[in-house]
């Protein structure tokens, strides 16, 4: 369950790892060509666009520029400008120049000379009254702007999506005034303007006010328009809720504007198709990366679990366990540092099982090698007696000290009374003698109500073991005295002094040196004088313990212990 | 995305901006209109006005029903200023909507339809006029008074649309109660023997096309059909006619309430009234105009305007009551 779970939260980390890169790569990316192909494909749309509105915008102005010359001409012409007033000529003759001078714009307009608010000579067909309001519209316009060209609409056909574009200059001012007065139609001017800019755009001329005078192409409906005029009264950005490009030219100082409206570059369904597919790359890339990721986990954590498996193994006492993989990438390395490691173990665990099975080997020799005690005490008993009845006295005595000895040895008691450690040390002391040959005396000098005290068993024998084997080697007259002392002092219990003395050549300062350090371990190799030492220490704690200090002739071995005529319940069990 | 986008677009908005800096108007060059008028009448004139005053005028136009209550709206919101159109009656009833604003021609005006205090100002005289058939009916038979209308011989000949859908009928119907008085109504409406046309748009051509003899309505509609070709003649009643103006008025909360006032000032202004006679056969307002050939002078009957709101409900239950729904 838990490798489970581990496998799953890798593959989760894996997923979203792989996942954030590819869908960050998808999407950025996507988006970034989107973008930048929008950019660049609004940017070439907007060059075209620029020179299709400078063709049209040309050719408007090749029109307006026409005109001017046509209204040129004629006011320059003296039968025309003075055509009604005190020179007028005959009206054949009037109309003979103003035909003339007309003719370049006399496809797509009409010229009137107008006296007061009434046209007297007209290109146009038929008779409609061509009645104007004088001091109002485009005569009152004209007026004012004395002989300048001005640019107006018919104020008898405006509506609100287009009307006739009126050229009018005032060119005398006999009488009412008289003007020439142009007139392009909303169809004329379209029909001019047809092939200048393409299919799909749109193109208005209107008046500085944004009110139309011919709308073509796209922009005929007017919505354009007006959204445009909205936005300029509402002060918003030009091009607000429009989609639209929109170029906007100021026609020279005729006071008229030419709009030139595109569509936009991308149609919005485009780039949503663009962004549908980053959507679609997207949803692909999520499948594709949880197919990476549970392959990608899988094959990592496929190993993992065989190692884990085997690991369960090995811990479970298989040391032949073995991982086959057949890899050669880190897992591959991995598998076989396994192996290794695995053999290694297994080596040096069996290497360990040797040397403990010889352990126990000797150990169980050294168990069969004791003996009981008991018998060997029994045994020294009938020595003794044998050797009574025989008349060996040294054997007697050895083996009646030797019994003594082991007697207090063998027993399960950890103490015994000062007395029974002496006798023990008396009875050492005759078999010593023996062996060496009677080369030294053992004084003993204790008060009697001391001889009551407990002490550790065994303390006094391994020093005055250490007496006689290093102190009073090769001697003769050696002496060992052993004495004990109650050392009462206020306010600490009573302690017992016990001193070991002899005549011998004395302890090095080496030795005192190691007996006086605290570290128990300093007196490895000297059994005897540690292994007293440790006892009392473990009895009594640090405050008791032993002493050495040389004489003049020979060596003082004082043993500092408690006073006691109990006998202390024992530490060491 | 964001970042691409803020990275895109400060150039093109610079450009927008500067575009947009170089076209957008000023508040003090803005006005906002909200006329009934046809657009062949207030285009003409609102461009003279912004060609004159360099103003910029946003128009809403609609009828005039809906527009009062448009600019009602739009009052509180403070998006208009000007209410262009629509007889002085329903200015008059809605006087609360409006500012106080004196045209600088005030004293020119026709005072008999000059609001004292200036609460909105006239615009064009619009007289109430009789048509007939010339092919139909000879001059001599034609009516020449109210009380003419009464004669048998016109019994189901009278062109004249629903009050309930014009204006107009019903001001005719209350000039005929206030001139014949109010016992003569119901002969009136009953001479109209059932036949009524839905709106007053139909009255010229029914009556050019010889489908009603004779009729009622505007001299500014008669004389436009007349001019047009229309084969009919237009007669002013003899004992004098009614003749409503219509308003334009300054509307309360107007954000550009200076230029509004030279709206009125405009379109009370000589030549534009000049020109609305010449080119509308709108009857000027203006005193010191003198009027066109065809305008003759008529008698004009004070119109109790007062009186005619009251007597409405009567006179429409009267009229529901005489007249048969068979349309």
């Amino acid at each position: 369950m838990k490798k489970l779970l581990i496998k799953h939260s890798f593959k989760k980390k894996l997923f979203f790892i792989v996942l954030a890169i590819t869908l960050s790569l998808v999407i950025c990316g996507g988006i970034l060509t989107i973008q930048g192909f929008q950019v660049r494909i609004k940017a070439d749309h907007e060059r075209d666009d620029v020179v299709q509105e400078e063709v049209i915008n040309q050719r408007v102005e090749e029109i307006l520029n026409n005109t001017e010359s046509v209204i040129d001409s004629i006011a320059e012409n003296a039968t025309l400008s003075g055509a009604i007033g005190p020179k007028s000529k005959s009206a054949l003759d009037v109309y003979a120049a103003l035909y003339e001078a007309s003719a370049p714009i006399r496809d797509f307009a009409t010229v009137d000379i107008y006296f007061g608010g009434v046209s007297h000579f007209s290109t146009g067909r038929g008779d409609a009254s061509r009645v104007l309001p004088v001091d109002y519209a485009v005569l009152g316009k004209a007026d004012k702007a004395d002989s300048k060209t001005v640019y107006d609409v018919d104020p008898s056909d405006v509506t609100m999506s287009g009307a006739t574009l009126m050229i009018a200059r005032k060119i005398s001012d006999y009488g009412l005034g008289s003007y020439v007065v142009v007139r392009i139609s909303e169809d004329s001017l379209k029909k001019e303007l047809t092939g200048a800019f393409n299919a799909r755009d749109g193109f208005m001329l209107t008046n500085e006010f944004f009110r139309p005078i011919c709308l073509a192409g796209t922009a005929e409906d007017g919505v354009t328009l007006s959204k445009l005029r909205k936005n300029f009264f509402k002060r918003d950005i030009y091009n607000k809720d429009i989609r639209e490009n929109i170029y906007i030219k100021k026609m020279g100082d005729t006071g008229l504007i030419s709009v030139y409206t595109t569509p936009p570059a991308f149609e919005e369904s485009a780039v949503k198709a663009g962004y549908q597919i980053i959507i679609f790359q997207a949803f692909i890339g999520v499948l594709l990366c949880l197919l990476v990721a549970s392959r990608m986990s899988t094959s990592i954590s496929r190993p993992i679990s065989i190692l884990t498996m085997a690991m369960k193994q090995f811990r479970k006492g298989d040391f032949d366990t073995k991982i086959e993989l057949n890899r050669e990438d880190e897992f591959g390395q991995l598998a076989s540092g396994f192996n290794k490691m695995t053999a290694q173990l297994k080596e040096t665990i069996q290497d360990r099982v040797e040397a403990e099975r010889k352990v126990n080997e000797s150990r169980i020799e050294l168990m069969q090698a004791q003996l009981n005690p008991h018998f060997l005490y029994n045994t020294l008993d009938t020595i003794k007696w044998v050797a009574k009845a025989n008349q060996v006295p040294e054997v007697a005595t050895l083996s009646s000290s030797l019994a003594t000895i082991l007697r207090t040895a063998i027993s399960e008691s950890q103490f015994c009374m000062l007395e029974n450690e002496l006798d023990l040390v008396k009875n050492y002391c005759d078999i010593q003698k023996i062996r060496f040959d009677d080369c030294f005396d053992l004084e003993i000098d204790v008060e009697k109500d001391i001889l009551k005290a407990y002490v550790p068993k065994l303390i006094l024998q391994p020093l005055v073991e250490n007496s006689i084997i290093h102190g009073l080697e090769g001697r003769s007259d050696g002496k060992i005295t052993v004495s004990a002392l109650k050392i009462i002092k206020e306010g600490e219990p009573d302690a017992l002094e016990i001193v070991v003395k002899d005549n011998g050549k004395g302890i090095s300062d080496e030795m005192i040196a190691l007996i006086e350090s605290d570290d128990p371990s300093a007196l490895e190799g000297h059994l005897g004088l540690k292994n007293v030492n440790t006892i009392i220490r473990l009895f009594y704690g640090k405050n008791y313990g032993i002493k050495a200090c040389r004489l003049d002739d020979g060596t003082k071995i004082t043993v500092l212990i408690p006073f006691s005529l109990k006998e202390p319940k024992g530490v060491m069990s | 995305m964001l970042l691409l986008c803020a990275c895109k677009n400060p150039h093109e908005e610079a450009i927008a901006a500067e575009i947009s800096q170089n076209y957008n108007v000023p508040k003090e060059k803005q006005l906002i209109v909200y006329t009934s008028h046809k657009e062949e009448v207030y285009l003409p004139i609102i461009m003279e006005f912004e060609n004159q005053t360099g103003i910029y005028v946003e128009i809403h136009a609609g009828g005039t029903t809906e527009l009062f209550k448009d600019v009602r709206e739009a009052s509180k919101e403070s998006a208009c200023d000007i209410m262009f159109g629509g007889g002085i009656e329903s200015f008059e009833a809605a006087k609360d909507l409006f500012i106080p604003y004196d045209t600088v021609d005030k004293d020119k005006l026709d005072q008999r339809y000059v609001q004292e205090r200036g609460f909105y100002t006239p615009f064009t005289e619009l007289p109430i006029v009789f048509i007939y058939n010339n092919k139909l009916v000879r001059k001599a038979d034609a009516p020449t008074s109210w009380s003419d209308l009464l004669d048998e011989k016109w019994k189901g000949q009278i062109a004249f649309a629903n009050p309930h859908s014009s204006g107009t009928s019903y001001t005719i119907l209350s000039s005929f109660s206030q001139i014949e008085g109010e016992d003569k109504l119901d002969d009136f409406i009953n001479n109209l023997d059932n036949h009524v046309l839905s709106t007053s748009g139909e009255i010229i051509p029914s009556v050019s096309n010889g489908t009603f003899l004779v009729g009622i309505t505007l001299e500014e509609t008669a004389k436009k059909n007349i001019l047009a070709g229309d084969d009919i003649t237009m007669v002013y009643p003899k004992e004098g006619t009614v003749s409503l103006p219509d308003g334009v008025a300054m509307v309360k909360n107007a954000p550009h309430s200076y230029n509004a006032g030279k709206f009125i000032d405009f379109v009370t202004g000589f030549d534009t009234q000049k020109y609305a006679m010449s080119r509308f056969c709108r009857r000027p307002v203006r005193k010191d105009i003198a009027l066109t050939v065809g305008f003759e002078k008529i008698e004009e009957i004070d119109y109790d305007i007062e009186k005619a709101a009251k007597e409405e409900e009567n006179i429409f239950l009267l009229w529901d009551s005489l007249i048969k729904e068979e349309e």
